[in-house]
This record gives C-alpha cells, sequence and structure tokens, in this order.
C-alpha cells in the first residue's frame, strides 16, 4: 500500500519545496508559522501549473525536465541571503502554529477522509484524473488525440494544474487510484492557513482562530462528500474547487495586503499576488475568467479614490497583475484552442450571449436556486450569515469613514458578489445538455459557490479589525495601515 | 465603549456561528463515518468503491475493471461501452477511468438491438462493444461478429 501512495508525497514535498524557494525570491518573511507552510504549497502548486502550460505543448512534461525546474526557485535562497535587509516585522511561528492546532484535527479527519475512499467522483474520473494518465504517458496536456470529438467529455481544454500534479506523481510510479488521494486535502490546509494568516494580522489571535475554525467546520468544505447529487464536495475529494478556492482567495489576500503596503513589502505581495493568481488561471476554468475578474474590480475602484492614496498608488502594479493574468488565460486558451469541447460548454465564446438571451427566462428560478443552497446550513453551516451582517456593520459605519476607507472595505463585498453574479450567470448561459440547467445545478452549484465562500471570512473579519479610523478631524495623517498595525 | 460592545456582540456571533457549525459537522458525520468505516475495510479499492455507490452486486466494477484490463492488454486501443439505465454514468466513468490509453466511448442505445449496436460500434472504429448480458455479465462482444450478418442482409 505505501508504495502506491509515496509518489504522491514526493510530489507533496517537492511543491512545498518550490514554494518555499518562491516565498526566498520573493522575500516574503512576513508570512510565517502555518500560513508560510499553505502559501508555500499554493505557489509550487501554481509554478508546476505554469510550468506544464509552456513545456507540455512541447511534450516536455517529464520529471528529468520538469522537478529540476519546480526547483529552481530554490536558488532564491542564496539570492535572498546575499541581499538580506531587515527583517520584516518579527512574527513568532511557534505562536501562529499554536492558533492554528484546533483547526489541525479537522485536516487530519479530511486526511483520514481521503486515505478510505477511493478516486470515486464523476469529474475525477473523466476529467482530472483521466488528464493526469495522458499528461504522464504523452508528456503534455493537450496531445493531439484529445482533439477528437469522442474525447470532449473528458473536457481536455481545462486547465493543467490539478492534473498536472497527478501527472507528476503517476510518473513516479503511483497508483491512479490509492495515489491519487492524500495530495487533496493539503488544499484545505492552505486555504485555512492563508484565512488564517490573514485574519491574524488584523484581528486578535482569538479571532483568527474563531473565523478560520468557522470555515475548518462548514460541513461542505470538511466532511460532506455529497449532497443533492453534488458529488464531491469535501477536501478529499480529488477535484479542483477546493484547489481554485485556495487559490482565489490568497489571490484576494494578497491583493489586500499588497494595497495596504508600500516599498519592499508591498513588492513582495504584489509578486505572490501575481504567482498565486496564475495559480487560479490554470487551476479551472472558473479562475481563467475571475482570477483577471478579480483584478480589474480592484483596478476599477482604485480610479474612485485619489491617485496619492494608497489605493490610488497602487493602480499601476494592479495593471500589471491584471496583464499578467489576462495574458495568461489567452495564452491557455490559445494552448488548448483545438482540444474538443462539449456542445453546449463553450462559456468563453461569443455563443454565450446567445445562450444569455434566450436563458433570461429562467433567472427568477436560478435566483431562487442559489439563495436556498446559500441558506442551507447542511452545506455552510452559517457561513453565509456574515456577509449579511457585514453589510448592516459597513452601512452603519459608512458615514464614519472617508473614501479611501470605504473604497478598500467594500473591494472584498464586491469581489464576493461578483463571484455570486458569475455563478448566476453560468446557469443562465449554461447550453449543457440541451439546456438542462435545473441539472447541472443539482450536481455543480454547491462547488460553484465554493470557489468564492472564503471571501465571507475576509468580510467578517472586518468586524473585529479594531482600527476604523474616523474622518479626521484634526490634522492626523496617520495612514490607516499605520493605525491599523499600531492597534494590532 | 461602543467598539467594545460590538466587538463583544460579534464575538458572541462566532461562538454561536461556531456551535451551529459544529453540531451540522456531526449531522454529516454520522451519516459519512459508518459509510466510511465499511469501505475503509481492506477489501480492495475497486470493491469499495462499489460499494460507495451502494452498488446491489459489488462485485460488479470489478469485472468490469477487469474487462477492461484484458481488452488493453490484448492491445486494443477503441471499444465502445453501450449501456442504459440505473447507475450508467458511474459505471462508464469507472471505465473511462481504468481503460486509459485504451478509448472509451460511450453509446447509449436502449432502444436497439444487439446486432444493431454492434453496428453502431463498428461505424465508430471500436473493436470490441462492452454491455452487461443477463445471466452472463460484463461481456465485450467483438464488432466483427455483426459484420456478416449485416453482408448477408444487404445480400438478401
Amino acid at each position: 500500500m505505501f508504495d502506491a501512495r509515496w509518489p504522491s508525497l514526493v510530489v507533496l514535498a517537492v511543491l512545498i519545496l518550490s514554494g518555499y524557494g518562491w516565498l526566498a525570491c520573493f522575500r516574503a518573511r512576513a508570512l510565517s508559522g502555518p500560513e508560510r507552510l499553505g502559501v508555500a504549497f499554493a505557489c509550487g502548486g501554481a509554478w508546476l501549473g505554469l510550468l506544464a502550460a509552456v513545456l507540455g505543448p512541447f511534450e516536455l512534461f517529464i520529471p528529468a525536465i520538469i522537478i529540476p525546474l519546480q526547483l529552481a526557485p530554490l536558488a532564491g535562497f542564496f539570492v535572498g541571503r546575499a541581499t538580506a535587509e531587515e527583517p520584516d516585522e518579527p512574527s513568532s511561528p511557534s505562536r501562529a502554529w499554536l492558533g492554528f492546532l484546533p483547526v489541525i484535527p479537522l485536516v487530519v479527519l479530511s486526511f483520514w477522509f481521503a486515505a478510505q475512499r477511493p478516486v470515486w467522483s464523476i469529474d475525477a474520473q473523466r476529467r482530472w484524473v483521466l488528464k493526469a494518465q495522458w499528461m504522464a504517458d504523452e508528456h503534455t496536456p493537450v496531445p493531439e488525440r484529445m482533439a477528437e470529438v469522442e474525447w470532449a467529455h473528458a473536457h481536455p481544454s481545462y486547465p493543467p494544474l490539478i492534473s498536472a500534479i497527478c501527472a507528476q506523481a503517476l510518473q513516479l510510479g503511483s497508483d491512479r487510484d490509492e495515489g491519487m488521494r492524500l495530495m487533496f486535502p493539503s488544499f484545505l490546509f492552505a486555504l485555512l492557513a492563508v484565512i488564517y494568516g490573514y485574519v491574524r494580522r488584523r484581528a486578535p489571535p482569538l479571532i483568527a482562530t474563531g473565523l478560520t475554525l468557522l470555515l475548518a467546520t462548514a460541513p461542505c468544505f470538511s466532511v460532506l462528500d455529497a449532497k443533492k447529487g453534488s458529488y464531491g464536495l469535501g477536501a478529499d475529494s480529488v477535484l479542483a474547487d477546493i484547489p481554485l478556492a485556495l487559490f482565489l482567495t490568497s489571490l484576494s489576500v494578497f491583493v489586500l495586503e499588497a494595497i495596504g503596503s508600500s516599498g519592499r513589502i508591498a513588492k513582495t505581495y504584489w509578486s505572490l499576488a501575481t504567482l498565486i493568481g496564475i495559480g487560479a488561471v490554470l487551476t479551472k476554468n472558473e479562475g481563467l475568467l475571475f482570477a483577471p475578474v478579480t483584478l480589474a474590480i480592484a483596478l476599477g475602484l482604485a480610479f474612485f479614490v485619489k491617485r496619492e492614496s494608497p489605493l490610488g498608488r497602487a493602480r499601476r502594479p494592479m495593471l500589471v497583475v491584471f496583464a499578467i493574468l489576462t495574458s495568461t488565460s489567452l495564452f491557455w486558451k490559445w494552448i488548448a484552442r483545438n482540444m474538443a469541447v462539449r456542445a453546449g460548454e463553450e462559456y468563453l465564446s461569443a455563443g454565450v450571449f446567445e445562450e444569455l438571451s434566450s436563458g433570461a427566462r429562467r433567472t427568477a428560478r436560478i435566483f431562487d436556486r442559489i439563495v436556498d443552497s446559500l441558506a442551507d446550513q447542511g452545506l455552510w453551516g452559517v457561513l453565509w450569515i456574515w456577509p449579511l451582517i457585514w453589510l448592516v456593520w459597513f452601512a452603519i459605519r459608512f458615514l464614519k469613514m472617508d473614501a479611501e476607507q470605504r473604497v478598500r472595505r467594500v473591494l472584498p463585498f464586491l469581489w464576493l458578489s461578483a463571484g455570486l453574479a458569475m455563478v448566476f450567470g453560468a446557469y443562465v448561459a449554461t447550453g449543457w445538455k440541451q439546456g438542462s440547467w435545473s441539472k447541472l445545478m443539482n450536481v455543480s452549484l454547491a462547488r460553484l459557490l465554493i470557489h468564492h465562500a472564503p471571501l465571507a471570512l475576509i468580510l467578517a473579519c472586518d468586524l473585529f479589525t479594531t482600527d476604523v479610523k474616523e474622518k479626521p478631524t484634526t490634522s492626523d495623517e496617520t495612514s490607516y495601515l499605520d493605525a491599523e498595525s499600531a492597534i494590532g | 465603549m461602543m467598539k467594545r460592545a460590538s466587538y463583544s456582540l460579534g464575538l458572541l456571533l462566532l461562538g454561536v456561528s461556531l456551535i451551529i457549525n459544529l453540531v451540522n459537522v456531526q449531522e454529516a458525520l454520522d451519516v459519512r463515518l459508518p459509510v466510511d468505516r465499511k469501505i475503509g475495510s481492506r477489501v480492495g479499492s475497486i470493491a469499495r468503491r462499489a460499494g460507495l455507490y451502494g452498488l446491489s452486486n459489488a462485485t460488479m466494477i470489478t469485472e468490469l475493471e477487469e474487462l477492461i484490463q484484458k481488452l488493453r492488454s490484448e492491445g486494443h486501443t477503441r471499444v465502445v461501452f453501450s449501456y442504459s439505465g440505473k447507475h450508467s454514468n458511474v459505471l462508464a466513468s469507472t471505465a473511462i477511468h481504468s481503460a486509459w490509453p485504451m478509448q472509451i466511448i460511450e453509446q447509449e442505445m436502449p432502444s436497439l438491438k444487439r446486432n444493431e449496436r454492434l453496428l453502431v460500434a463498428a461505424s465508430l472504429n471500436a473493436s470490441h462493444m462492452i454491455s452487461v448480458r443477463p445471466g452472463q455479465g460484463w461481456v465485450a462482444t467483438p464488432v466483427e461478429t455483426a459484420i456478416p450478418k449485416r453482408k448477408a442482409g444487404a445480400g438478401d
């Protein structure tokens, strides 16, 4: 049994090592404890996805080439040492781990589930692991063979990151069933760690632990494998939904951190946002679109504030990251241009507008279904009540905030709203199985909502950030972030 | 004072939310744990998967995978999976997952006779058609067995 699984453990180790290399390259010293490990894993995954996208078309997805390239960022340790400056604000990894301890049992439970269950959900078998098998054998995510229409059910045009991770394990001798299982709860760990790190920088440690637990105990993230026909919800499934939630949430977190920082630290966060954003683009079709949209929304808001304000100053780096993510999306669409696509599932094509107009009749029913799902405690616990509480809080405090604060605080809410709007739009526009939108909602709604759900906690964190600076009535010129760090 | 009150209220809400979530987790575990304990016994992943789907015949998936492995080892590259009825999607997924690099083409052909289905398979350049036959379980029929009948029919 062990020999079927050890390659997946090697892959995990390589991803983490590679990610630590990137953290050294970016000089991300402010991240510590579980957050550092989680972000390293995410960076390693994003880097592997990028390598698969760039080298795959040349049939170079082979361990002898990919693994050295994966580990190349480790050179960052030497570069970082040579240019060592003063450390960022000191943080205690042991304290950070201590606050994260209550979350660990839920992650362990997810690993236990994963070890028990075979690769079993339809999407895992037909798409992600199947793609991993052809990537492992043919050394490319887009072999000519997959352009045949009979392979359309395998969605060969899907982005390569998840299958690249599985393919690497297969190339190292892993079993296509048992070898796949243990890798995926790692994405849940990383997601929880990112949320924990973000909240911990803004609110008391008890709140960081509490809010992270709130996500960890949302049943569809941790323990629920199926509900109402939607299979493979939990983190033990070999699916791309929780990985995409990790990348999208991390992208949001690092954009927020970058906006609130300056100088070298801001550069670090923008670099992390770029790499992680590429990971989001290359994880799933939804990420192809939503990662650039995340930056576009932030960029749009930045034009509502003064140029010299922190958000205003962030316009240029935002534009750069937006351009990189959009280019990566277009690049993947170009790479996969010949791959077979199932009828009614080309969401990014011009045909989507036709579908939107014909699907307009069902909008009320789709809206009701989404609201019902958000209110389903068996799926989410009470996760979705927090954006509503935040909305009330924001309305009450609105007049006491200056323009910059309003815009920055509303940003995660807009991301969340845009995410939900995109889910809504997908069901309006779908031509899946001749327009069986209701059946499609049964099998996929909860999984699509998972992508954006962690943002509810970013909003909840706002409620506990005890730094709402009132509108300056004196010559108080302390920046928002300075006030924040002074109190926090 | 106001800030402290709102902070305390938030903390209270967080505590209540956590309790509600834990109750929901407990309920989900009550459903899931017995199933996972059952499939966690060392009876082989394929049989476990069959149990997971709640199939009455736990050997159904095992036999399907064995048949696919046999076809694959014989060097066939393209096979039609003919199906109709319950669990077809699940079984087809299992077939596709375990067949690579052999290609499985799914064809739902409930209203066609056996020979007609074989002809469809032949038109798809498949070497075999996998289907379930009453009393025999999974059967892989070479598509060429249908062609003489077609020729005879054409001659009539």
